[in-house]
């Protein structure tokens, strides 16, 4: 009797057990993302016995003021908060990747860019989460195609994106529209001024508008920005590449970069910068913003949150003087060819090493969302930029980006080309960024900045492997567009 | 037991006071924890460097052992020389300027004043400041308009507009100036150390026999210093050899590669391209050429020790 007792307990609880194991599997209830992401989130709490929880969270600084809100909105909700410690936004890969060797769970989850991607998933930090999306129907479809995929390595979802980065061109229409403007650039260019076609026009807007009454070479209005900084230069000149027909790399790895569509790109790139402010070399984000805002440039082509600087009440002085275009292009062939890049391009990853990796999913599950998203999105401290179909109808981005920028900005993701994303894509762009600033500064040509990177990308390619680069840059290229010009 | 311990007890305590073994005795704890926390590390370091191990590639204890594969590639690398003969410009042009300073400053407070300890607490600030904070306020600091080209305009009487950030030897003479405004406390407090410490009867015999000032300071008080000049000279270029904050805040280490220094390649190499092998090379690489150049300062400043001795000056 006592023998028996003890079997059908056993067999209880592992009914019980099991009963238990089916029920977490199963979906949150809930009608939106946001809810199921709650609701999973309590279901979590539950199962583990605790009422309170700290995530451990890797951030880059910039995006710190923007996400605290909806951190607590979660906390409030579930139980579940967060302790975020802040990282220089270039840094976030070398501190993933010493996460990577320690395998210390100091962090249960990060923001990151795709770049750091491919590294991140061989190394086995990032959590592969196509479980978790499944379970918890995280809205993807409403996402605007191109940005999902950069979160994807190799057939697996690591990340849930969070961030459309992909450039747009601002410019101002009250210079254009001065008085008697617009009668004498049509004189000399031939073309009516506004957003232009291709980088040639994009060129002579910079020309004209480049206002230097004293000629003592410190205009006061600059022609054009574009960021040529470390670190990030190159991005801006590997979307002109992609607009010239280029591509980094033939089916083999070969480095394509060095041809004609890579040097006459890097000339055009390296010839607008004369109509920028003298020191772009060290200028990013905080540096750009502030000074576009601030009325002392025609044009600046950089990330979507610009319109949030340029449209700010109280710190811009060019509020609804902007009008904001779709990236240029180069007519190749014929036919004007427009490419946008996601020029960084925040994702949630979940870590390996995360003590709690599904409470850290369903946070970034909640942040993600269509709702959350669009709070997010539309702070007034936000550098989320738009990425879903949802954000264009949605009055509170379009109160804070304005309906042109969020319109325009969608319109350039469907022309929107990844940046190099296969294993050691860190070195190769950084390989190419130092080549490109070196050519900037006039230390070597154009055509030798090209040709050495192509070298060292060969040989980039070779230690790491062909055969598994070649896999890598595969599994990308559907990300490419397959549009020319947008709808 | 007791009775059975008592013996040896007493052997171990006779053993250890014989002078042979009682005058290692303090170096013990020192060589304890450096074989407990820096030898597995270095011998790992030294085994790293000996594979051929990405991050990326699973276990390092399954990476393929691949030799001398890693020096070679360093050697062959353009890049990393550049760094490493870079660093040691820096080095080079910031440590004299950093004794130059530190030592200037040291004279001027050397004599009792009103004020001094102010004046000497503020001379020592720098040094109490993360070198991070340095860095971003410097960046802040050198922008094109920025205050440090206006204060230049001012004294210049006309618009100066140095490209510190973005321009290849503007660039590399900030960080430098970084670690120079930052370190020279450090040389002014090492030379404080050293001028109150200087003996009394040397100096007090040269003056009774009419020496001038400078014939003091030039025959007897430099040359007492010299070993605490190679002290300051080994410490600063240990330091200014890692050079990192400066050039990865004030210009990612750019324009360029401008002021890529050794610390912040090895720092991309390892840990944002995931080349630890390599990084482990490159750093024994770094660590040989650092270790020479200390030797040789080392060597001085015994020299000197043993010329003052048999001067009967210390």
């Amino acid at each position: 009797m006592r023998r028996l007792s003890g079997f059908l307990s056993i067999v209880g609880a592992v009914a019980l057990t099991s009963g238990l194991t089916a029920a977490s599997a199963q979906t949150p209830a809930g009608t939106t993302a946001d809810a199921r992401a709650v609701a999973g989130a309590k279901a979590y709490m539950q199962s583990k016995g605790l009422t309170s929880l700290k995530l451990n969270m890797m951030m880059p600084s910039i995006f710190t003021a923007g996400s605290t809100v909806e951190m607590a909105n979660f906390e409030k909700e579930t139980g579940i908060g967060v302790n975020y410690f802040e990282v220089g936004i270039l840094q976030i890969q070398a501190k993933a990747m010493s996460e990577a060797v320690a395998k210390s769970g100091s962090f249960d989850f990060w923001i990151g860019d795709p770049i750091s991607l491919p590294d991140l998933a061989e190394a086995g930090l990032a959590k592969p989460i196509d479980d978790l999306v499944a379970r918890g129907k995280a809205d993807l479809d409403d996402i605007v195609p191109g940005f999902q995929e950069q979160a994807r390595y190799k057939g697996k979802t690591y990340g849930l994106v969070a961030d459309g980065d992909n450039f747009i061109l601002a410019i101002r229409k009250d210079l254009i529209d001065a008085p008697g403007e617009r009668q004498k650039f049509k004189a000399k260019y031939g073309w009516e001024p506004g957003c232009p076609d291709t980088y040639e026009q994009w060129y002579q807007l910079a020309e004209f508008f480049t206002r230097d009454p004293k000629g003592a070479g410190v205009p006061e209005v600059y022609g054009a920005m574009g960021y040529r900084a470390r670190s990030w230069g190159w991005r801006w000149w590997l979307q002109q590449f992609y607009a010239k027909g280029g591509m980094p790399f033939d089916d083999n790895l070969k480095p394509l970069i060095a041809g004609k569509e890579g040097l006459e790109s890097l000339r055009d790139y390296i010839a607008l910068t004369k109509f920028m402010p003298k020191d772009i070399l060290g200028w990013a984000t905080p540096q750009a913003y502030p000074f576009y805002a601030g009325g002392n440039a025609f044009s600046i082509m950089t990330y979507p949150s610009i319109a949030i600087a340029a449209e700010h009440p109280e710190r811009s002085k060019i509020v609804g003087k902007n009008r904001y275009c779709l990236v240029p292009g180069y007519v190749v062939g014929g036919k004007l060819v427009r490419r946008s890049l996601q020029g960084y391009g925040n994702i949630f990853y979940v870590s390996s090493y995360a003590k709690h990796p599904e409470a850290a999913y369903w946070l970034a599950q909640y942040l993600t969302s269509k709702e959350v998203s669009a709070r997010l999105v539309s702070g007034p401290n936000s550098v989320y930029d738009p990425y879903r179909r949802s954000h264009l109808t949605d009055a509170r981005v379009i109160k804070a980006r304005t309906k042109e920028m969020v319109e325009t900005h969608l319109k350039n993701a469907q022309v929107m080309a990844p940046m190099i994303l296969i294993q050691g894509a860190v070195e190769y762009n950084d390989v190419l960024d130092q080549n490109i600033q070196e050519a900037l500064l006039g230390k070597i040509t154009a055509e030798d900045a090209l040709k050495n990177t192509a070298a060292a990308w060969e040989k980039i390619t070779n230690q790491i492997g062909r055969k598994q680069q070649i896999e890598g840059w595969k599994a990308i290229k559907p990300a490419f567009p397959t549009k020319n010009v947008p709808d | 037991m007791t009775a059975a311990g008592a013996p040896g007890a007493g052997r171990l305590r006779r053993w250890l006071e014989r002078e042979r073994v009682f005058k290692w005795l303090p170096f013990v704890p020192v060589q304890g924890l450096f074989a407990l926390l820096l030898l597995p590390n270095f011998l790992l370091l030294v085994y790293l460097s000996l594979l051929s191990w990405r991050i990326t590639r699973g276990a390092w204890w399954n990476a393929a052992f691949t030799g001398l594969d890693s020096f070679q590639r360093a050697l062959e690398d353009s890049r990393f020389l550049w760094a490493l003969a870079r660093t040691f410009a820096f080095a080079a042009v910031a440590v004299p300027l950093e004794l130059l300073l530190g030592f200037g400053l040291a004279m001027l407070c050397r004599r009792s004043f009103r004020g001094r300890r102010i004046y000497t607490s503020v001379f020592l600030l720098p040094m109490m400041i993360v070198p991070a904070v340095v860095g971003y306020d410097l960046s802040m600091l050198l922008i094109d308009q920025g205050p440090f080209n206006q204060l230049l305009s001012l004294f210049a009487g006309r618009t100066v507009t140095v490209r510190w950030l973005s321009e290849y030897t503007p660039a590399q003479l900030a960080v430098i100036g970084a670690d120079v405004w930052q370190w020279t406390a450090l040389t002014f407090l090492v030379f404080t150390a050293g001028l109150a410490g200087l003996p009394e009867e040397p100096i007090r015999a040269a003056r009774v026999m009419g020496a001038s000032r400078w014939q003091i300071f030039w025959h007897i008080e430099l040359p007492l210093l010299k070993p605490v000049i190679a002290i300051a000279v080994i410490l600063r270029s240990m330091e200014a050899l890692k050079m990192f904050d400066y050039p990865m805040l004030l210009t990612q280490a750019g324009p360029g590669n401008a002021t890529e220094t050794v610390a912040v390649y090895l720092w991309r190499v390892g840990w944002e391209f995931a080349r630890v092998s390599d990084a482990a090379a490159m750093s024994l690489i770094l660590l040989v050429a650092v270790a020479m150049y200390i030797l040789v300062a080392i060597r001085v400043l015994r020299r000197e020790r043993r010329r003052l001795t048999e001067e009967g000056a210390v």
